[in-house]
């Protein structure tokens, strides 16, 4: 007998087909992309440089081979001093939001608050990528339509 | 105990030895969602009797919602 220790929420998170009512659902780790990352001893000017090229405005601090996420680099301190370590000047502990995260969900609870990209990690806080709110709620207005969203995990 | 092992080895172990897929969540979370073909006995229900609904002659792996 085994174990699969990392368990349901490790399946969904690698897009791994999925049974259950949840199979109708359209989850945060459908929709995901790559985010912007760094190290947290990368200069800033460096870091500031690939998020424009990217065509991001912040960046997602991770470290090792987990992409254990740090921190998040934005606003004055992507400006601010190119010449800083990342991890100086980075948020601490981002909020961030699991793959199985109905949007439905998501977007319900967030109604208030301005937030323009939610960070998709695991519970062991390895970042998967980055949902963008308009795409979460394109998605789901979408959803209902003759033609339905085709959901493509990307992860 | 048993040994634990990731998703490459579950694959592997499903698609070629026909391992059985164990979800020892409560009933509630397994119709929410579950891996495919998996069966559900949850930890509360698992004893000799429930265990009879796995075939013995095949490899089980057991999971849960998250890192235990």
């Amino acid at each position: 007998m085994y174990d699969y220790a990392a368990s349901k929420v490790d399946w969904f998170a690698r897009g791994m087909p999925r049974a259950g009512n949840a199979a109708d659902v359209l989850w945060a780790g459908d929709l995901v992309r790559a985010a912007a990352t760094c190290a947290p001893d990368e200069r800033v000017g460096v870091v500031a440089d690939r998020v424009r090229e990217k065509g991001d405005d912040f960046c997602v601090v991770i470290f090792g081979d987990e992409n254990v996420i740090l921190g998040l680099l934005r606003g004055d301190a992507l400006l601010k001093d190119p010449n800083a370590r990342t991890g100086e000047v980075m948020e601490l502990g981002p909020r961030t939001t699991r793959p199985s995260e109905p949007l439905d969900e998501l977007l319900r609870s967030n109604e208030a608050v301005g937030v323009k990209h939610f960070l998709i990690a695991t519970s062991q806080g390895s970042l998967l990528g980055v949902l963008d709110r308009d795409t979460a709620g394109r998605a789901v207005t979408e959803r209902d339509e003759p033609d339905g969203f085709e959901v493509h995990n990307v992860i | 105990m048993y040994e634990a092992i990731g998703l490459e080895e579950v694959e592997r172990l499903v698609r070629e030895e026909g391992a059985q897929l164990l979800d020892v969540m409560s009933r509630e979370s397994y119709e929410d969602s579950h891996l495919p073909a998996a069966i559900n006995i949850s930890l509360k229900e698992l004893d000799a009797d429930t265990a009879t609904r796995l075939d013995r002659s095949r490899t089980v792996i057991a999971y849960c919602f998250d890192y235990q």
